[in-house]
């Protein structure tokens, strides 16, 4: 059974002192912590007996009386009984008398003088019946310390309430000053202020909460990837991670200077959404890419690899099954290995039976049945590649773990990657045929754009010659604060990892494209068209030509981003690495049934003209006459 | 009053509650002097009810007394406020601002 600890009751009776105005933990404050740990001795023993602890309370705070405005000393004192109290209690513990807040209570008792005894036998109280209940109390529910006030409670779940108690659990309140926007996980980031038992606030904090184990996932990949390589001013991981029993969710905190001026820090999202796009393109360059150059992308080495290695995980699974019932697990069907062909050529479909072998969880869906499968379970994208989703584990989803190796499933097809990129495609209402190779839009050198449904599996196997360094791993525009100064301060390290270089940029830039530039547009076809198409004469022009159209001037942000890659490319304007990498990261995004209609229309079409343009070798060699590009593939080298 | 002797006082209550003050001799006339002054015998210097010289104890015929010296809050010994030379019994609390005291049980005996 876990129990409060002797150190937890001296933090709630720091609060409770201070809120005297003692600031000072005397035996008093002891006490009426005990008094506060609902199902805890106190609590229990007087409950029974049918006197009110609340009561016991007041007595003893009415004898202690509130102490001045004015302090004498900084922090808190312990007073010299109380000193001996908490000895003679750990003593008690160490000769085995458990749980903590028993030997306490032994302790306050056996000292006989303190004002809570004095006051407990004013008001009446049987001090060796009370002695001799304290031993014999059997601890039947455990204790919870009293609640952490939390200001703005109201915009939390009680998931998320739970794990901020444990977080903050030595001040008696926080105040939720800031809900960041929602990144595209469901977590949540918040900023924090604590405030301590005398009101005086303690800097903010930002906290990120998520699922547990995103959460452990995340520190884990901090301290491997991200802890010795962070420039000197940027957010960092504080302490080990809250990860409170009572909740399926887990917390972390980075630390956080407030902003000179007393502006609450903003991410690159709403920051975005409210300065002048040149400023947007300054930050991106001189803080987000400046400052992270030197430890992450900067420190790139050649990587000649296949785009599903680093780029499948971001497309729906390869599969959905259905697990047979064990009675029908001898079946045999076709046996399928991670990171073989069939994940990315498809040739299989709903029906037919399936052995998986040799897989690892990836995610685990209690509520619904439902495990995640992938190649394995190391950092490196790869590792999340061939995943499969395999339902109806009801029965057996406790004795699923992530990251745990899977000898084998069997079980029948339910969809195919092929049938979750389709009905994603129609969800967009299109006014194509989604089964065409091209769609009906050609790009200014008269090139029809290709169909990513049906591109898609081409694009996979592309070999890249390309760079690998520490990438962020999920550099959304929610991910990245503003710091004081000016400075970029990342968070969520859940994904960070050695990875291709441009991963980031491409995530930043369809980022960009769906929260800053969809919103700007009107919904049909055509007018998504008519942004992609400044997009493309990207593809062949340093930067857009001035001018009063908005669109020009919102893309500004997405040219440095451009220029940022351009920078980054391991072979001098062969731009075909970028835009498989950006065809892969916008065609996800069709998936997010929670973004608006446009969004994932420009996503699909983004996505479209990144693999029509990535067949040309290279910007400056894109032939003008058009119709008789060469498909240059299957090798780019 | 005279016959000033050592006696040994609890601090019941407040920041420096549990602290044993061992007092040898006044350090002026024949009673130790209670108070928030630095030249008091007794210095409780966190208690703003206290007055600079709050009250004094003195010992008389074998039994100490303590009084009251004009302070903004007055002495108690027990709950009662205190008018003039009061008697004390060993283990007796007395109250000066927010502190208690006691004195030693049967402090006036040794």
């Amino acid at each position: 059974m876990d129990s409060v600890t002797l150190r937890e009751i001296e933090a709630i009776a720091r609060i409770e002192s201070a809120k005297m105005h003692h600031f000072y933990v005397g035996v008093e404050h002891l006490f009426i912590a005990l008094t506060k740990l609902s199902g805890g001795i106190v609590v229990d023993i007087f409950d029974q007996s049918g006197q009110s602890p609340r009561y016991l309370r007041y007595a003893t705070r009415e004898m202690a009386g509130r102490g001045d405005d004015r302090r004498y000393w900084p922090g808190y004192r312990t007073t010299p009984r109380a000193a001996q109290v908490l000895a003679k209690a750990q003593l008690l513990i160490e000769s085995d008398i458990h749980p903590d807040e028993r030997a306490l209570l032994l302790a306050i008792l056996d000292d006989a003088d303190n004002i809570p005894v004095r006051a407990l036998q004013e008001v009446g109280v049987n001090l060796d019946a009370l002695y001799q209940a304290s031993l014999k109390w059997l601890g039947g529910q455990r204790a919870i310390a009293p609640p952490v006030e939390i200001d703005g409670s109201d915009m939390l779940s009680e998931d998320e309430r739970i794990v901020l108690q444990e977080m903050f659990d030595k001040y008696g309140e926080i105040h939720i000053e800031h809900v960041f926007q929602e990144g595209f996980s469901g977590s949540s980031v918040l900023l924090v202020r604590p405030i301590q038992a005398d009101r005086r606030s303690d800097a903010p904090v930002v906290v990120k909460i998520a699922e547990r184990q995103s959460i452990l996932w995340e520190k884990k990949r901090y301290d491997s990837f991200v802890k010795d390589k962070l420039p000197p001013t940027t957010a960092r991981i504080e302490a080990d991670p809250a990860l409170p029993d009572r909740s399926p969710l887990g917390g972390l905190k980075y630390t956080f200077v407030r902003l000179r001026g007393g502006d609450l820090p903003i991410n690159l999202r709403e920051y975005a959404a409210a300065q002048p796009a040149e400023d947007v393109a300054q930050f991106l360059r001189e803080a987000l890419y400046n400052g992270f150059r030197e430890a992450w992308w900067g420190q790139s080495q050649p990587y000649r690899f296949s785009a599903w290695q680093e780029y499948e995980f971001l497309l729906p699974p390869a599969l959905v099954v259905e697990a047979l019932p064990p009675d029908m697990e001898s079946a045999t069907g076709r046996l399928l290995r991670p990171l073989d062909q069939w994940s990315r050529s498809g040739g299989l479909h709903p029906g037919e039976l399936v052995e998986l072998e040799n897989f690892t969880v990836q995610k685990v869906k209690h509520g619904r049945g439902i495990v995640r499968l992938s190649a394995g379970p190391a950092a490196e994208s790869i590792n999340r590649a061939s995943q499969v989703e395999v339902h109806s584990l009801e029965a057996e989803i406790k004795n699923y773990f992530r990251g745990e190796h899977v000898r084998k499933i069997v079980g029948r097809i339910l969809q195919t990657r092929d049938d979750i990129l389709l009905e994603q495609v129609q969800a967009l209402a299109p006014d194509f045929s989604v089964l065409d190779e091209h769609l009906p839009y050609e790009t200014t050198f008269g090139e029809r754009l290709l169909n990513p449904l049906r591109r898609y599996p081409h694009i996979l196997e592309q070999r890249i010659s390309g760079t690998l360094s520490t990438i962020h791993g999920d550099l959304h525009t929610g991910n990245v604060l503003i710091g004081p100064g000016g400075d970029a301060w990342l968070i969520d390290f859940e994904w960070t990892r050695d990875g291709h270089t441009l991963f980031d940029w491409s995530v930043l830039e369809v980022s960009f494209l769906i929260d800053h530039i969809a919103p700007l547009l009107g919904e049909t076809w055509n007018e998504i068209w008519e942004a992609v198409q400044l997009l493309e004469a990207l593809t062949y022009m340093p930067e857009l030509p001035a001018g009063d159209n908005p669109l020009t001037h919102a893309l500004i942000p997405v040219t440095e981003i451009r220029r940022i890659v351009g920078e980054l490319l391991a072979k001098n304007d062969n731009w075909s690495e970028y835009y498989v990498a950006l065809a892969l990261c916008a065609l996800r995004v069709i998936g997010w049934g929670n973004r608006p209609l446009a969004a994932r229309r420009l996503a699909y079409l983004t996505s479209a003209l990144a693999m029509t343009s990535a067949r040309t070798r290279n910007r400056a060699q894109t032939t003008h006459s058009g119709g008789d590009l060469t498909d240059l593939t299957t090798d780019l080298d | 009053m005279n016959d000033t002797t050592a006696i040994e006082l609890t601090i019941m209550s407040g920041p420096e509650d549990g602290a044993i003050l061992n007092l040898t001799k006044p350090k002026q006339g024949d009673s130790y002097v209670i108070g928030r002054r630095e030249d008091c015998d007794v210095i409780l210097p966190y208690d703003s009810q206290i007055s600079r010289q709050h009250a004094a104890l003195s010992l008389k015929d074998g039994v100490w007394y303590v009084q009251d010296l004009g302070s903004r809050n007055g002495t108690f010994v027990g709950k009662q406020k205190i008018e003039g030379p009061t008697a004390l019994e060993p283990g007796q609390m007395l109250r000066v601002g927010r502190t208690w005291l006691r004195l030693k049980k049967n402090a006036g005996e040794d």
